[in-house]
């Protein structure tokens, strides 16, 4: 590579600025944006939209809730607020791979009513997807899956439904001892 | 019940006082504006004002029977009304009439005045309003009476000045009075500041807020414990070091000067001399500075436990003050009850009368709110359940009008008791079997089991109504599962009482206070869980030859009751994964059992470990988790740690429901795991004998017990002992020389020794690490803990 001269360097180094300092989400094409967290549970790639996402957090100890449905995990002390924390694979019903997986990360998603965290293996990151590149999820997800998934994005995310989620109520656990054991 | 009055009355009084002293300010303010001369639709609205001001104050001084006041605020309203319907024109003169009375109002309130001043104070506001009075006679008249009340007023201020010239300054603060109005605007609060507290009205969101962080502030508390303990552990793990470094300290000098000699003998191997004092360098400047970094550690330890003390002390009380704050009487949600009650029963054509009594017992204002709806409930239930119709009533020879009665009354420090009662036509027991039959609630064997009292506790399970047809009002058989569920939610509890043309009684017992309560925390396999203490009748610890089966469920004796024993890992649906932990429970003859009761039911619930009982501040657990079978919420410990508590009314129906699996056969089984450790016991006090004893049984170890030091070695030789506890001062051998005897014995000599002492001096305890104690434990910081924990260390 031939060496730049400090007005070409200077020349670079602006444009890769601007590009850097456009904000995520409104791109100059004029196509909407939606800003997502990816995030990874046993290998596969999820995504929920950012307006959704409370916060991310590392579980350090986490309290399992005896009489709970196997896909609540428990609930975890966040400054003093308590969040129950829920595994949507074992919700979703989807089986898991074997192999390791360390489920040490909550990320915590909210709306006006509901809040709750969705236990990930990792947190990949931050990113702005396109939204007209997102499309239906593939007929080979099962139907119980599919009500939770707005599309597939661009690069083969599994983009979730936050809305369904949170306004859904079979997630809601709510149950007295006089309902059971009838 | 008088005293109660009398209190009450006091109350009334107080907060009478609060609202007269407002209104008494507006009435100066707005008398204030209109000698100002304003526009005449302003004046007419500031006298339609002021008019109602008077008005209301009058109606609120009859009701605390303060006569003078009702007196001046008529003559007051009289003026006004010819002022406003007569075109009456107040001039300056009988301003200052008019403001003397207001003034006057404000005196009575803070004393009584005089019946003649008043008296003549009316005569002459009457006069005014008939118009008798002439301009010139009054302001001489006024002029006299002002000087003697500015007389009186300055004596009164003078003695209270300096304090007062700050708070009256803070007064000042509406610009539209001019500097006279000031002055007079001073005096009059002056007054009222030295003889009561003033009132703030704080939005009730704001105050939430405050209680809700205030609450918080428990976790301070016990973080600040946690540390404490932290420390002291850490101290006692540089005990330890300092024992067994006073032993091998020596020995490693006794070698390096045995080195010395021999290389002194030799001088052949110099460099190896060199080493050694390089060494030996070491070795002291390390114990010089793990002493330092101990001392250290020592100070800290006692700072902390010092600040925890302090930290506590203030958090309490602080709690307490904001829960004061919290309190609201009963009487400001049962205000609607009246009213609701008659519109309701004339819809039915029934006449019912409610009475209410205790309306002034204070409670947690959230706890009120929780409660107000289940209340009317209930209220709504016993008129379109309970009480006939009056032709009904009739026929029946009762009284054509039915009574019900909501009395309200504190049982104990943190309780009250709600008692919702009518004469109405009581609860068909067979009518609520019928109905959970029907629901399929309940099964028909059961039910012919069961007696009356449990029958009628039905009607508090859901889809169970007697009623035949469902109102607007009640029928779903919704409402009173709904009651029971809002009060155990709150750590209440509610009872039924009923016969057929008898009348229902329902009571309800809540706590004054929410969300902080005391808890047991226990340990079932590896997880822990909170039991609020309110509902533990007894934590015992269960012989297992105790556990008696009947009918092939395990029951122990409590007080003479047979109660039925149930694991509690069983009834939570945990499987106990560690096995280390249920190795615990095999050396121990004693099964950890908390007695709960609840819904006229008790159960001993078997638990791996009773660890503590504590505060505990309740959570929800999150939105999600709306309802959680057996547990009621969660609570978070000073580690951070979330812990789980009980929802104890779910546990002792799932309880009823679980079939437990043995607790005997469990032990059976595991107690041929692990021997269980033999300890000696020397001490000459009986107490001391027997509190040792005591302790270490209850630890799951063998325990004999000898007198003294001769009686000790006598038994030690005669027996194996895994572990000597024993007492320094003796008559015939002390512990000291016990010890040195068990160090001198081949056979004893690695038996650990603990001595337990009174003796606290560093001498002492030097005195026993010479010859040879384990571990020596001073009796004045001895707790249980620490005896067991020490004991465990060694065996």
């Amino acid at each position: 590579m031939p060496e730049l001269n400090r007005e070409d360097r200077k020349k670079i180094l602006k444009e890769r600025a601007k590009i850097l300092a456009r904000a995520p989400g409104i791109q100059d094409d004029g196509i909407q944006h939606v800003n997502i967290v990816e995030f990874l549970i046993d290998y596969d790639r999820y995504c929920i939209p950012m307006n959704y996402v409370r916060e991310v957090y590392l579980i350090k100890d986490i309290t399992k809730i005896p009489g709970t449905p196997e896909y609540v995990i428990g609930i975890i002390n966040v400054r003093g607020q308590i969040f129950s924390v829920i595994d949507i694979k074992t919700f979703f019903n989807i089986p898991k791979r074997k192999g390791f997986s360390n489920l040490n990360k909550v990320i915590i998603i909210q709306n006006e009513n509901m809040e709750f965290g969705i236990v990930a293996d990792s947190i990949a990151g931050v990113k702005s997807v396109p939204l007209d590149k997102i499309v239906p999820p593939p007929l080979t997800i099962a139907e119980s899956v599919r009500k939770y998934v707005k599309g597939i994005t661009e690069d083969q995310l599994i983009l979730l439904d936050a809305d369904q989620m949170l306004t859904d109520k079979s997630i809601i656990v709510c149950e007295g001892a006089d309902e059971k054991n009838r | 019940m008088n005293e109660k009055e009398i209190e009450f009355q006091k109350r009334l009084l107080a907060t009478f006082k609060i609202e007269a002293e407002e209104h008494v300010k507006e009435m100066s303010a707005d008398l204030l504006k209109m000698e100002e001369n304003p526009p005449i639709h302003e004046q007419n609205q500031i006298i339609e004002k002021i008019f109602r001001e008077a008005h209301s104050l009058k109606g609120a001084a009859r009701a605390v029977n303060l006569l003078d006041i009702e007196k001046i605020c008529h003559a007051l309203e009289t003026v006004f009304d010819s002022v406003k319907h007569k075109g009456f024109k107040l001039s300056e003169g009988k301003y200052d009439i008019l403001h003397n009375a207001v003034d006057c109002i404000g005196r009575i309130l803070v004393s009584p005045q005089k019946i003649e001043e008043i008296f003549e104070l009316v005569r002459r506001i009457e006069e005014l309003a008939s118009g008798e009075c002439t301009d010139e006679n009054l302001t001489e008249r006024c002029s006299q009476k002002f000087i003697e009340e500015s007389l009186s007023t300055n004596a009164k201020e003078a003695s209270t000045e300096n304090k007062i010239t700050d708070t009256a300054g803070a007064y000042i603060n509406d610009d539209k009075r001019n500097d006279t109005n000031n002055v007079r605007q001073k005096d009059d609060s002056a007054e009222r500041e030295t003889t009561h507290v003033k009132v703030l009205r704080v939005a009730a969101t704001k105050l939430d807020t405050l209680f809700f962080k205030a609450e918080e502030m428990l976790s301070l508390k016990q973080v600040s414990l946690l540390r404490a303990h932290e420390l002291s552990r850490i101290s006692a793990i540089f005990n330890d070091w300092d024992n067994k470094w006073s032993k091998a300290y020596s020995s490693v000098r006794k070698t390096f000067s045995l080195q010395n000699e021999i290389d002194s003998v030799k001088d052949k191997i110099k460099r190896s001399s060199a080493d050694i004092d390089s060494l030996i360098e070491f070795l002291e400047w390390n114990n010089n500075y793990i002493k330092i970094l101990e001392k250290e550690i020592n100070d800290l330890a006692g700072c902390t436990k010092r600040d925890h003390r302090m930290i506590s002390g203030m958090v309490d009380e602080f709690l307490e003050d904001v829960k004061k704050i919290i309190m609201m009487p009963f009487s400001s949600v049962l205000e609607s009850f009246p009213k609701a009650v008659r519109d309701i029963s004339r819809n039915q054509g029934k006449n019912v009368n409610l009475l209410i009594q205790g309306g002034e017992v204070e409670i947690d204002k959230r706890i009120l709110e929780e409660i107000k709806d289940p209340l009317m409930h209930m209220v709504r239930n016993c008129i379109d359940h309970g009480i006939e119709n009056t032709e009904v009533r009739v026929q029946k020879n009762k009284k054509p009008q039915g009574t019900i009665s909501l009395s309200i009354h504190q049982t104990n420090s943190n309780q009250v008791e709600i008692v919702i009662s009518d004469d109405g036509r009581g609860i068909n027991v067979e009518k609520v079997k019928k109905a959970a039959l029907k629901s399929g609630y309940t099964k028909k064997e059961d039910i012919d089991n069961m007696d009356d009292k449990e029958a009628l506790s039905l009607i508090f399970q859901s889809d169970i109504s007697t009623s035949p047809i469902i109102t607007n009002i009640s029928g779903r058989g919704l409402g009173l599962a709904i009651v029971r569920e809002k009060a155990e939610k709150l750590g209440g509890k509610v009872n039924i009482e009923s016969g057929i043309n008898a009348g229902t009684t329902f009571r309800i017992i809540l706590p004054l206070t929410l969300a902080t309560f005391r808890g047991i925390i226990v340990r079932v396999a590896d997880q822990k869980f909170a039991i609020p203490t309110i509902s533990v009748e007894q934590v015992i610890r269960v012989n297992t030859n105790e556990i008696k089966e009947i009918e092939e469920k395990e029951t122990v004796f409590v007080d003479g009751e047979s109660v039925p024993l149930i694991k509690l890992s069983d009834v939570l649906c945990i499987s106990s994964v560690n096995k280390n932990i249920s190795k615990e429970i095999a050396n121990s003859d004693y099964l950890h059992t908390v007695v709960i009761s609840a819904s006229n039911k008790c159960i001993a619930f078997s638990v791996d470990e009773v660890l503590d009982e504590q505060e505990v501040l309740v959570k929800n657990l999150g939105k999600q988790l709306v309802r959680v079978r057996n547990i009621a919420g969660a609570t978070i410990l000073g580690s951070g740690e979330i812990i789980p508590v009980i929802n104890v009314y779910d546990l002792i129906q799932s309880a009823i429901r679980t079939p437990s699996s043995s607790v005997t056969k469990d032990i059976q089984r595991e107690t041929t795991v692990g021997k269980r450790k033999m300890i000696l016991i020397v001490e000459d006090s009986i107490t001391s004998r027997m509190l040792l004893k005591n302790i270490l049984e209850s630890g799951g170890y063998n325990v004999k017990t000898a007198v003294d030091g001769i009686d000790g070695l006598s038994k030690l030789k005669m027996e194996e002992f895994d572990l000597v506890v024993s007492d320094v001062d003796m008559p015939r051998m002390n512990g000291f020389a016990l010890t040195a005897k068990i160090r001198e014995n081949k056979k004893l000599s690695e038996i650990p020794v603990i001595l337990v002492t009174s003796l606290g001096s560093r001498e002492d305890c030097e005195r026993g690490i010479d010859v040879g104690a384990s571990a020596y434990i001073v009796k004045s910081n001895f707790d249980q803990s620490d005896l067991l924990e020490t004991v465990k260390r060694f065996i």
